[in-house]
């Protein structure tokens, strides 16, 4: 995969945490959002429908996994995965 | 420290954990740390007659409860073939864990090959949502005000007054309203621990043959969900012709706090004079308890009481007028929903005018106070 496209997809994902969980508080790419408890229940349903809508992407069941979101780099690798 | 969070099918050993949990995720509900109450209602749920199990898991956290979710099944008679869905339902996760109360979610529809429940729209609904249930409609939401002056909202020292007068007004037309109905049919209350008998099984089959979609509410099922040992005890009335044919029945309940519901209310198919009678025992049942409001929540069918029934006894719908209603609870709106396995099944299930459905005949009314 692409570094650019990735990047670009952390960026977004960056953005939209910052607008909705974190307040002006920035995200780094490897923070911890699930093992700190960073998200909220309904924020993690948002985050899903975002990637979803954002990116033309569909989370499968197996895909649904804190390793696969417990970071902005992991959520940033499963999105281009599933665009590659 | 990064956290090590399991999620894992329930364990008898959980029940501890699980007591503790609940105060913590409702402090607001008087109720949660009733532990002997929630452990009756877990023993009631496991005598549930359906022949389908119930799942439950919790979220573990280095050995803490720190999240829960029950898998409840119920049966449905879906265009004359039985389904079995479960219904989420104590469900709970603590701040900090959202993300594993979500998992949690997915873990359920992972387990449950058809899911129906009646929510609140909100929170829990959405996660819901997030796994593919078609909202199939609104519970329709009737209610009647007996007492304006114990209605929290208007009950401001300056109207009480004036409440005070109303309600004796409300209550003047009501006993012209409830005059007994004629049409020869006898309302009587009946005892929830001895009168399910096969007519009641006659009633739900001659239902089920005129509605579509009706929660499979046969004898043995309403003894378990309003015989002994069930959460909330109720009263039973029932609706019979000259004869002692049983027309239909109703389940009512009137809380500490004075709020009245209507949990079921079933009539055979197009007796409308057995619901108009069964509504109007209803209210003067709700008149004895000394309640303050009745609520109705349904999906209007042939099985149910017209809406022109009810607003001719005094209902009003909040949603359906302009203004705010007396009584109205626009953030406690009931939505059905069911995801069924069966193709078939579920495009006869999403459309609501398919439906018989009452409040009663969802979890969410399990834990009403």
């Amino acid at each position: 995969m692409a570094i650019e496209e990735l990047q670009d997809v952390a960026e977004t994902i960056r953005g939209w945490l910052r607008e909705h969980v974190t307040g002006d508080r920035a995200v780094t790419n490897d923070e911890e959002l699930i093992s700190t408890g960073l998200l909220t229940s309904l924020q993690t349903v948002e985050l899903v429908l975002f990637l979803d809508q954002q990116f033309g992407i569909d989370i499968t069941d197996d895909e649904f996994v804190e390793e696969n979101f417990n970071t902005v780099d992991a959520i940033a690798r499963l999105v281009t995965s599933k665009r590659g | 420290m990064p956290r090590t969070v399991v999620l894992r099918p329930y364990e008898d050993r959980d029940l501890p954990g699980t007591l503790e949990l609940r105060p913590r995720v409702y402090p607001g509900w008087k109720d949660a740390g009733d532990s002997a109450w929630h452990t009756a209602v877990y023993e009631w749920l496991g005598r549930n007659p359906v022949d389908a199990p119930m799942h439950r898991w919790v979220l573990d956290d280095g050995g803490a409860i720190v999240g829960h979710l029950a898998a409840v099944p119920l049966a449905y008679r879906i265009d004359g073939i039985r389904v079995i869905a479960h219904t989420p339902t104590d469900y709970m996760a603590l701040p900090g864990y959202g993300f594993h109360a979500v998992a949690l979610m997915r873990t359920f529809f992972q387990a449950a090959q058809s899911y129906a429940a009646c929510n609140v729209a909100g929170e829990v609904a959405q996660i819901e949502g997030m796994f593919g249930p078609a909202r199939v409609a609104g519970l329709a939401q009737a209610v009647k005000v007996l007492d304006v002056g114990r209605y929290p909202r208007l009950a401001s020292p300056v109207l009480r007054p004036l409440a005070s007068v109303a309600a004796l007004g409300i209550r003047a037309i009501d006993a012209i309203r409830v005059r007994a109905p004629g049409d020869g049919i006898e309302v009587g209350e009946a005892d929830p621990a001895s009168v399910f008998d096969p007519s009641f099984d006659q009633l739900f089959e001659a239902a089920a043959s005129a509605v579509t979609c009706i929660p499979e509410k046969t004898a043995a099922f309403l003894r378990w969900r309003y015989g002994p040992g069930t959460p909330r005890p109720v009263r039973l009335l029932t609706a019979r012709d000259p004869m002692g044919n049983l027309l239909g029945y109703s389940v009512v309940r009137t809380t500490g706090s004075g709020d009245g519901f209507i949990l079921d209310l079933v009539t055979a198919p197009g007796r409308r004079d057995g619901a108009r009678a069964l509504l109007v025992g209803a209210v003067r049942r709700f008149w004895r308890d000394r309640a303050y409001v009745v609520r109705y929540r349904f999906l209007p069918s042939t099985v149910s009481p017209a809406r022109s029934d009810l607003v001719r006894l005094g209902f009003r719908f909040p949603g359906a007028a302009r203004g705010v209603l007396p009584g109205a609870r626009p953030e406690r709106q009931l939505e059905l929903s069911v995801k069924l396995a069966d193709p078939a099944s579920q495009a006869a299930a999403v459309a609501p005018e398919h439906w018989s459905y009452n409040l009663g005949d969802g979890e969410a009314s399990f834990w009403v106070p």
